[in-house]
């Protein structure tokens, strides 16, 4: 097994690399129309384990984060795509390999949804033994594409998605003018019971481990642009990033996204001066 | 006056075990010498001279035939044949066992003035009464090279003023008596060494001790390298020795990294360790040490190797077509050669560079043993430590690696010998990184990369005449983990012993048979934590571990036993004419095979020397590699897997146009078929329909031509040339095209000079070009919301190349040379004219920019080692 070590260390190498030494446009830059994050709501569709379970969610609606450096909101196509890889390079999904989801609809019950996917929902009251389906969802907004992953899971305790509720600036309220060339950091502040507990398979449970990732329009510079609600057991809150704005922004808009890591996705978008 | 020299090189007529046995050879030194007489028309004309001389002596030290090589005229070729004739020497013995050899051997004549005429007699006493007796002193002592200790045998120390010579003995000892009282000037002369001359001061009926250190010249080396001719019977081999090359620039005075400069090795990315031969990958490659396999051959995938070069012998280079001895590779053969401990007197080494410290004792103990010591620790640590912290990084343990080495040699009777050799490495290095990494979220936690191994093998060997044995058992233990926060991880924990034992019978002079059994076995125990098919096999390109399946799986006491037994015959059917078929039976068999599988290997090679200058070569055979690690488990592989298939054949031509000079060029063609390759299918095994993950239906071809042209050390050049045009292709999947192996470089150009200046002083330089490896270009991406990261899609694997390479390091030596002891110092400039390579292709976060990443930039190395 340790045949792996030298091409791992080489792309960790890579990595690295890139992280460190390369011009390029970063992803925390809104440079041009882009899709920063999609939400299910609810966060996956489900059915309940047996009859005294929740309800089911057999239908979620999708929405976009879309974003352009001019502040608009570019529009965004959905759809379901077929059972395959839907990374490969010929996949075209919305298109010839997805069926379209008008106003970013996914439900369980449309005829062309169980066509493609095989799923029919089960009868209510019919006992499950807890179970995940993944379905694939494609996003396209102005020429970019995209996947995202929905779950469809037989459980009593289906995944909530998070709430994001506010930002800070260095502990307080994030309110401009940001001063140019000045480091700040940014929190996020998270609605009460975002971080769910849930069982693992073998029976243990676990906090959700929370990302957040950040972006921000404008030439300022963002430190990570990912970052990690603290782990349990964790007193180092790791959540925050850094931002330095630029002397050329009259103002910046942040777009900060927080997933749980089991499809459950929050936003939160905040504009503020700069001088 | 003459002076008889016993140069460097010793050229061993007899023959040797061989299958990764080094021999333990103890040339021969004077046991009696005669002094040639003085042509007389010689002394008339006041002329001196050295006549070179090739001596053949037998097994009891006896001179058999000698030739003059090296003319000097005037008298001396003959004065110096009549005294050769007359020499005793102790027999050198190889492995303990006194063998015939060849010398060269220079005999010189230095002519001095004859001393002053006796005063004439008082004329005050009328001629009447008797001389006067002179009151005489004794000088005893010996004559050691500067710096080494070397004892010199056959050295003339004289003093001319009292007319008086005497030449040295073994251990370099001589006795001059009779010395007139007073101050005396006393020569020492040397051949490749500076005259030494000094004043001393005699009383009546005192003796005087001296030592009498005498420098070496430039060009002579400080270490004697006495080169065994072993017969060849394998297509191409390399043999180089250690004392040559570990001067080389580029290499940081490591001798295993001057492999990667000889024909058929690709040009290593990064300046690493990786050694891929002949278009295949390092894993299909044999990397040994005494013929046994190491685990790992440098710390770190390439700074510096786990093996102290400063106890090495030599090391073995067999790019294709090697012997039965050989198993389990289909690319090329690596052999290092380890030695037993000097048995003359104890000294050692202790050397001190940027990254690291490392030191060697040995010496004998009694007159049968020899022990030696080696260990390296790097101090990386130590310096990482002492910077301020910051960034997103920690160090919760720096880079970390040492190494050690003990070997125990005990000669027990002039047959048999005896050697322990255990030895030790390990390498640790942890990082925090609090944040996870733009390119791939899965990236963040503690990086964690540990590799130890432990090994204890004892060996014997016993060489009859016609019968040797060569017998090693070998145990060890060692580990590897790697984890990347909760990403990835896996911890491989295991336990080896390996059996090799080599038998080879001379039924006569142009038959010897050999054979053998190379029994491996390994038990393992893997924790493993992977994203599935996430590119880490030779031809697919890595895809972000975000996007990638988890695999978490725990495989214990997991049992890969490969027994091997091989026969061999070298024939001499004709005069130069050498034919060595061979063939060999491997099995392998794990834990979960449904039943053990073997292969048979049968090779053929021949070599064929024309005469003197001219040898051609050739040979043909099928090899096998087996599936090792994680790949014939279920969990991770496939236990059915076969063994990967080489059918190999050469042809090529040697061409030796003097002794310090060679040539070889070579064409040669792989066919590889059953290799390893991933499989996304669903095969039934115990009744279930489960992933099949590997399989073998992966064929390659590998063609090319290699240029080898070397100059060996002599007066003060060394240096070679080596130029490989090759390709290798592989076909994946049946139906699919053929595509460019990952390490394909069709062009491998490399010059080596290293030039002995005055004064202590050596310049080297290594200038490298290859062609650019293949790489394979995204042509898109999309992003996966989840992880937030872009999943790329790929063009035709290997269908991009990175430009070439290029690129100078350049190395200046000064040897300090103190009486007892030297002190060598060095500075290598690796990228001299800091041409970074390209070492890949890096890309923007979502793939739509690109540009190379370069590899190491002007680097400067410093270092000192004193050998005493």
């Amino acid at each position: 097994m340790s045949r792996r070590a030298p091409r791992f260390l080489a792309t960790l190498a890579t990595l690295l690399l890139v992280a460190c030494n390369m011009d390029f446009e970063r992803q925390s830059q809104v440079k041009r129309p882009r899709v920063l994050a999609v939400r299910a709501e609810p966060a996956e569709l489900s059915a309940p384990l047996s009859p005294a379970g929740p309800p089911a969610a057999l239908q979620v609606q999708l929405f976009a984060l879309s974003v352009s450096p001019d502040g608009g909101a570019p529009a965004v196509r959905f759809a379901l795509c077929r059972p395959a890889n839907p990374y490969a390079a010929d996949f075209e999904c919305p298109g010839k390999d997805g069926v379209d989801l008008p106003d970013g609809r996914l439900s369980l019950l449309e005829p062309a949804v169980q066509a493609l996917t095989g799923i029919t929902p089960p009868p209510p009251g019919v006992p499950l033994q807890p179970a995940s389906i993944p379905l694939f969802v494609g996003f396209e907004c102005e020429g970019e594409r995209g996947v995202r992953q929905v779950a469809f899971r037989f459980t009593d305790a289906p995944n909530q998605n998070p709430a994001l509720v506010d930002l800070q600036l260095d502990g307080g309220k994030l309110q401009g003018p940001l001063v140019a060339g000045e480091e700040v950091e940014i929190v996020p502040v998270l609605g009460e019971g975002s971080r769910e507990t849930f069982l693992l398979p073998d029976g243990g449970a676990r906090l959700e481990p929370m990302a957040f990732s950040w972006h921000a329009t404008g030439e300022g510079r963002i430190g990570f642009f990912r970052s990690l609600a603290p782990a349990e057991g964790d007193d180092e809150d790791l959540s925050s990033t850094r931002y330095t704005p630029d002397a050329g922004d009259g103002s910046v808009t942040f777009h900060v996204v927080a997933r749980d890591g089991r499809g459950g996705t929050a936003w939160i978008s905040r504009t503020v001066d700069v001088r | 006056m003459t002076a008889p020299l016993l140069l460097l090189a010793a050229l061993f007529l007899s023959q040797s075990p061989d299958g990764g046995a080094p021999p333990v050879v103890v040339p021969p030194s004077v046991l009696e010498a005669v002094e040639a007489v003085f042509p007389e028309a010689a002394r008339a004309g006041g002329l001196s001279g050295v006549v070179g001389l090739e001596v053949d002596i037998s097994e009891a030290g006896a001179v058999l035939e000698a030739r003059v090589v090296e003319p000097a005229g005037n008298g001396f070729d003959e004065a110096a044949m009549e005294a050769i004739r007359q020499y005793r020497f102790t027999p050198a013995t190889v492995d303990g066992v006194p063998s015939a050899v060849r010398i060269r051997f220079d005999y010189r004549f230095d002519w001095t003035a004859p001393p002053p005429a006796s005063p004439p007699p008082d004329a005050t006493d009328g001629g009447t009464s008797p001389a006067p007796v002179r009151p005489a002193g004794l000088i005893a002592g010996r004559v050691v090279q500067r710096g080494t200790r070397t004892p010199l045998v056959g050295v003339e120390i004289a003093l001319p003023e009292a007319g008086l010579s005497a030449i040295s003995g073994p251990g370099g000892r001589f006795e001059l008596v009779e010395v007139p009282e007073g101050e005396q000037r006393v020569l020492v002369v040397a051949q490749g060494h500076e005259p030494f001359e000094t004043r001393e001061t005699f009383r009546a009926g005192e003796k005087l001790e001296v030592t009498y250190y005498v420098r070496r010249l430039a060009g002579s080396g400080y270490e004697t390298t006495v080169r065994e001719v072993r017969e060849r019977k394998e297509v191409s081999r390399t043999t180089l020795q250690v004392t040559e090359v570990q001067r080389i620039p580029g290499s940081q005075g490591d001798s295993l990294k001057v492999v990667q400069n000889l024909p058929g090795v690709a040009r290593p990315a990064f300046n690493g360790g990786a050694i891929a031969i002949r278009g295949t990958t390092p894993q299909q490659s044999g990397i040994y040490l005494d013929g046994i396999r190491i685990p790992v051959l440098f710390h770190f995938v390439g700074l510096t190797s786990v093996y102290n070069s400063d106890l090495l012998e030599a090391l073995d280079y067999l790019p294709g077509n090697f012997p039965a001895a050989y198993g389990n590779a289909i690319g090329g053969v690596v052999d290092v050669k380890s030695r037993a401990g000097r048995k003359d007197r104890w000294g050692g080494t202790a050397s001190v560079s940027v990254l690291e410290a490392s030191g060697l004792v040995e010496g004998p103990v009694g007159d049968s043993v020899t022990v030696a010591l080696a260990g390296r620790r790097s101090y990386v640590d130590a310096l990482l430590s002492a910077l301020p912290a910051g960034g997103p990084a920690q160090l919760s343990v720096a880079p970390r690696y040492y190494d050690a080495q003990a070997r125990v040699e005990w000669r027990a009777t002039p047959r048999n010998s005896f050697s322990l050799l255990a030895l030790t490495s390990d390498d640790v290095s942890e990082t925090a990184i609090d944040r996870p990494t733009s390119a791939d979220p899965s990236f963040s936690g503690t990086f964690l990369v540990r590799t130890r191994f432990d090994q204890v093998r004892l060996r014997h060997r016993y060489g009859g005449d016609r019968w040797r044995f060569d017998t090693q058992a070998m145990v060890g233990r060692g580990g590897t983990t790697l984890k990347v926060g909760s990403a990835f991880g896996i911890d491989v924990q295991f336990v080896e012993q390996t059996l090799r034992h080599t038998t080879e019978y001379a039924l006569a002079d142009w038959l010897t048979l050999a054979g053998g059994i190379d029994v491996n076995n390994q038990q393992a125990t893997v924790v493993a934590d992977l994203r599935e098919g996430g590119g880490n096999r030779e031809g697919e390109p890595n895809i972000p571990g975000a996007a990638l399946e988890r695999v978490q799986a725990t495989a214990r006491d997991f049992i890969q036993y490969y027994p091997a037994t091989w026969l061999e015959a070298r024939w001499k059917p004709l005069p130069g004419l050498l034919v060595v078929p061979g063939i060999r039976s491997e099995s392998y068999i794990y834990t979960e095979q449904a039943r053990p599988r073997r292969d048979f290997s049968p090779r053929i090679a021949a070599r064929w020397a024309l005469n003197d200058a001219w040898t051609l070569k050739g040979g043909t055979g099928l090899y096998h590699s087996f599936p090792s690690q994680g790949d014939p488990t279920s969990r991770f592989g496939n236990p059915e897997l076969l063994g990967s298939r080489s059918h190999q054949s050469s042809v090529g031509v040697e061409w030796r146009p003097a002794q310090a000079w060679f040539l070889s060029a070579e064409v040669f063609y792989n066919r590889l078929s059953r290799l390893t390759v991933s499989s996304s299918k669903k095969v039934e095994r115990g009744g279930e329909q489960v992933p099949e993950r590997l399989n073998n239906d992966g064929i390659g071809r590998v063609q090319g031509v290699e240029l080898f042209v070397r100059r060996q050390l002599s007066d003060r050049f060394f240096g070679w040339l080596s130029y490989t045009m090759s390709r290798s292709e592989r076909i994946d999947r049946p139906g699919e095209q053929w595509r460019p192996f990952d390490n394909d470089q069709t062009h491998v150009l490399t010059l080596i000079g290293s030039y002995q200046l005055p004064a202590g002083f050596e310049l080297g330089a290594r200038f490298r070009y290859a062609t650019g490896n293949p790489f394979t270009p995204v042509v898109g991406a999309r992003r996966d919301d989840l992880s937030d990261v872009y999943i790329p899609s790929f063009g035709a694997v290997n269908s991009g190349r990175l430009p070439a390479f290029n690129q100078l390091d350049v190395r200046l030596d000064k040897t300090f040379t103190f009486e007892q002891w030297t002190l060598e110092a060095f500075l290598e400039v690796l990228n001299a004219y800091n041409n970074p390579s390209v070492e890949g292709v890096t890309y923007s976060y979502d793939y739509r920019q690109r540009a190379y990443f370069s590899g190491i930039p002007l680097i400067p190395n410093l270092g000192v080692k004193g050998r005493f």
